[in-house]
């Protein structure tokens, strides 16, 4: 009992330690195929989705949500505002998924152009791409509320 | 000789075999792997080595000589084959230190119907759902120190390798960004049980103690995690009850409740379990652990935790006059210290220190010593062990 005693509060020392450093790196915008009809998506909902634990959209059909790779800075961006947390955290919580037999994560983009083609090629699908991105046909930008 | 050779040689066949399967189920998931980013079929795996040395008892992969045979590799399959169905298996190959033979077991293989995010039906044999790590038991770039804490998940009866049956998932976001998931299942939990003196065969010693196996029929359980509106943070409860079939009890319903709590967020993280098992005619269980690690610079993190586990013994006058070295192994615990370096969330070196009070989990190596435990019951009480090792996921 003493040694946990003394475990306790280590673990509260090493709490007291630091916050988190912040991210700072271009914003985003979210991306879906022209033939959706949102218009926009609270955060909260689209976390749901990227996690996949939100997997159809109100008409039924299947959401494919699509990532950045990890190096990304605007993976960063997106993953610590809308998941509040950061990539690392979040390729745990895949890692968990994946090794429970629950669910595997989204694919990978290596650039906003490979998120954007794929967005246009599946009308289920949702991406975000850094603000700077050109969209083109066939993909429309959503509104983002928190 | 021959039997050694005899063994040497089915060892090598099985190890063909298993390479044999991993490799087919390699070359059927690369195509769909490499082919579509969409992911129709998906290769993971995960697996780690350890050398661990001890001051003197056996303590799970370490001795007092040192060992550097703990090793573990596992694959991982999981098909779409349409939006509803989905098809996972998991492979796992393991070397443990002081056995002398390779294990491999098919962890989970199911079929999951979709009928919603709240409701899938499960088919076939799926990880047992059981407090926080009981998924994912053997995956160690999920937690901060290379063994996973033995209070909840060690060789005792509290979390079956796997559930051979039925079961239903899903989780639901509720009012405010709540959230809630849940498991139910029925069926067979099976697994493994260590003790001293169950096995007759001296290749059957592990680390001072022998290996046997644990069966629950007739099993329902379940297990809720509610997730409040705090990135991070969850708790839950698990609960199981079953028919035991093992070394410490046939035919009695046993029944195992565990609480559980996580942080998780950003470079902290803080784990808490405790639970009991209860139903078999010799003891009473209790299990508790909290542990805690901060990343305090880039992949650099340490770790710390307490570990503690308790048996309470029914009829202890009994034991005393038949076996009064049983009482002498109900209780353990650990604390333990670590220093990780991630170099990513897939690769993980650890180095940990464990210090252990008490002796249900660890054991002279010696078999002399061991067997002269039941008569003069004088056992080692407190044991030292490093940890050095690497562990991998993809």
């Amino acid at each position: 009992m003493k040694r946990g005693m003394i475990l306790l509060t280590m673990l509260g020392s090493l709490f007291l330690i630091g916050a988190a450093p912040e991210t700072s790196a271009a914003d985003f915008k979210v991306v879906v195929n022209d033939a959706n009809p949102i218009a926009s998506i609270e955060a909260a909902n689209l976390a749901q989705l990227f996690l996949k634990k939100q997997t159809r959209w109100d008409d039924g059909s299947a959401v494919k949500p699509v990532d950045l790779s990890v190096n990304s800075s605007t993976r960063a961006v997106f993953t610590k505002r809308i998941h509040g947390r950061d990539v690392n955290a979040i390729q745990s919580y895949w890692q968990k998924q994946i090794f429970s037999g629950r669910a595997t994560p989204p694919p990978e983009m290596s650039s906003d152009a490979d998120v954007v083609a794929f967005v246009r090629m599946r009308p289920g699908a949702i991406g975000y791409v850094s603000s700077e991105a050109a969209v083109g046909k066939g993909v429309k930008v959503v509104g983002l509320s928190e | 000789m021959l039997t050694k050779m005899s063994i040497s040689k089915q060892s090598r066949i099985r190890w063909f075999r298993v390479s044999s399967i991993a490799m087919a189920a390699l070359a059927l998931a690369m195509p769909g792997w490499a082919q579509d980013a969409g992911g129709k079929v998906e290769l993971h795996g995960f697996g780690g080595w350890a050398y661990a040395q001890t001051d003197g008892n056996g303590y799970l992969i370490g001795s007092e000589q040192g060992n550097y045979d703990n090793l573990a590799l596992a694959l991982n399959v999981n098909a779409m084959v349409s939006e509803k169905l989905t098809i996972v298996g998991q492979f796992e190959l393991e070397q443990r230190a002081g056995y002398s033979k390779e294990e491999q077991s098919l962890e989970f293989a199911f079929a999951e119907w979709k009928f919603t995010d709240a409701l899938r039906l499960r088919m076939g044999r799926v990880k047992h759902p059981f407090g926080l790590y009981g998924e994912i038991f053997n995956v160690g770039t999920l937690r901060p120190f290379y063994m996973l804490p033995q209070s909840i998940y060690g060789p005792e009866r509290y979390t079956g390798n796997s559930v051979d049956g039925l079961s239903f998932t899903g989780g639901h976001t509720l009012k405010n960004n709540w959230g809630l998931s849940y498991d139910v299942y029925g069926g067979r939990i099976s697994g493994k049980l260590r003790i001293i003196g169950a096995g007759s065969e001296p290749a059957d010693l592990q680390m001072g103690m022998s290996e046997s196996s644990f069966v629950f029929e007739e099993v329902v359980g379940g297990r809720v995690i509610i997730q409040p509106p705090i990135d991070g943070l969850s708790f839950g409860a698990s609960a199981y009850r079953g028919v035991g079939q093992s070394a410490v009890g046939t035919g009695s319903t046993e029944k195992a409740l565990l609480g559980h709590a996580e942080y998780l967020s950003g470079p902290a993280l803080l784990r808490a379990e405790w639970g009991t098992i209860y139903g078999n005619p010799i003891n009473r269980i209790e299990g508790f652990y909290v542990e805690g690690a901060y990343m305090v610079w880039k992949g650099l993190q340490f770790a710390l935790r307490f570990d503690g586990w308790d048996g309470h013994v029914k009829d202890k006058e009994l034991w005393a006059t038949i076996a009064p070295w049983i009482l002498k192994i109900q209780d353990s615990n650990d604390l333990g210290v670590g220093v990780n370096y991630w170099f990513n969330p897939g690769f993980v070196v650890k180095l940990n220190f464990h210090s252990v009070r008490g002796n249900r989990f660890a054991m002279p190596t010696n078999t002399d010593v061991l067997d002269a435990v039941p008569v003069t019951g004088e056992i080692e009480r407190d044991t030292k062990m490093i940890v050095f090792g690497a562990q991998f996921s993809f």
